[in-house]
């Protein structure tokens, strides 16, 4: 039986899915190079290292790929407040089984890198910055997680609202309180400094 | 924003703050996995299951034409579109025995259906992606029956 095989067929039909996944590739890179800091940035309320929120990122960000790939989701890049959302779900079931955790081993004493910071000042030798940012990083989870969706991850309220499972008017008024915290804590500090 | 305008200045010096960028190990590793995703190494296409057994001796005679096959092919030159072939190869899949067939002269013939999957691997030179295509088709094979 003589069979003929289609080479020229196949060569054009791999390259047609090879520019696919190429440019499909690219796209989910250039969205993570853009979005990636402030995915983490939100990501380390969740974990308790560095290491843990880029645990937790990474595995939203596979979670959303195959979420993308349904049908009619186009394959690309996913849609910031969903990503939040699913980091938020991740660092959830990540906190309880970090509180199943934390019971078996009560007598261990975890050391903490005070050196790990969030937030890089723009300018480095910025003391104001500086001080924003140990603020920042102490405000209550709850307060700081708007802040951060609000700020960085560039969200709307209506949005943030959604990424938390609150009211709108609780998002507003959560980033509001925090807002005044912050102010008062640097009122403080300077006080402090003057002093 | 008009509830917080009184914090304008507040909320200007934390956009001052910029988030810490991902490690490097971190991205290269979501980079890697993206590229994996994305086809890089895997299968695109459906692969015919392999779940079916050999059927005997005719199965393995079939083994030997299809490899014979597969090493007589030819691979014709394209133009350079940036991409080189790296491998070719034939496989078969599915295996079953559809039967006795009589032909028009007498001769006792077992027909056989085989699914044959073509595969072949293309790397795009500017990139280093990789991608492995398999396309499976079916094929009807006639084996003479000389004992019963």
């Amino acid at each position: 039986m003589k069979r003929k095989f289609t080479e020229t067929n196949d060569r054009s039909y791999g390259i047609k899915i090879m520019k696919m996944c190429n440019k499909l590739s690219i796209e989910w890179k250039h969205w993570l190079s853009v979005n990636g800091p402030r995915l983490l940035l939100f990501a380390r309320s969740w974990g308790k290292s560095r290491e843990d929120a880029e645990d937790l990122l990474q595995e939203a960000m596979l979670k959303m790929w195959h979420y993308q790939q349904e049908e009619n989701r186009g394959s690309g890049p996913p849609d910031l407040p969903l990503v939040f959302s699913t980091i938020r779900f991740g660092g959830l079931m990540l906190h309880r089984s970090d509180k199943r955790r934390r019971k078996r081993e009560e007598s261990i004493v975890y050391l903490h890198d005070f050196q790990d910071v969030w937030l890089d000042p723009v300018m480095e030798d910025d003391e104001d910055a500086v001080r924003l940012r140990d603020s920042v990083q102490n405000l209550s989870d709850k307060l700081r997680e708007v802040v951060v969706l609000k700020t960085w991850g560039e969200l709307t309220f209506a949005q943030i609202s959604e990424v938390l499972a609150i009211s709108p008017n609780t998002a507003a008024s959560r980033y509001r309180y925090a807002l005044e915290q912050l102010t008062q804590d640097l009122r403080q500090m300077k006080e402090e400094r003057h002093a | 924003m008009r509830e917080t305008a009184p914090y304008a200045d507040l909320e200007k010096a934390l956009m001052g703050l910029m988030p810490s960028a991902l490690s490097n190990l971190t991205q290269t590793e979501i980079f890697a996995q993206i590229d994996e995703l994305a086809g890089n190494g895997k299968v695109v296409g459906d692969i015919i299951s392999r779940r079916s057994k050999w059927l005997g001796s005719i199965a393995a005679a079939l083994a030997v034409g299809f490899f014979a096959f597969s090493s007589d092919m030819q691979i014709s030159a394209a133009p350079d579109d940036g991409m080189d072939l790296l491998t070719e190869s034939v496989h078969m899949g599915d295996v079953r025995d559809e039967g006795l067939y009589v032909d028009a002269d007498g001769l006792a013939l077992r027909k056989i259906s085989v699914c044959v999957v073509d595969e072949s691997s293309l790397l795009d030179r500017k990139t280093g992606i990789e991608v492995k295509l398999t396309k499976p088709r079916k094929e009807t094979l006639f084996v003479l029956v000389s004992t019963f």
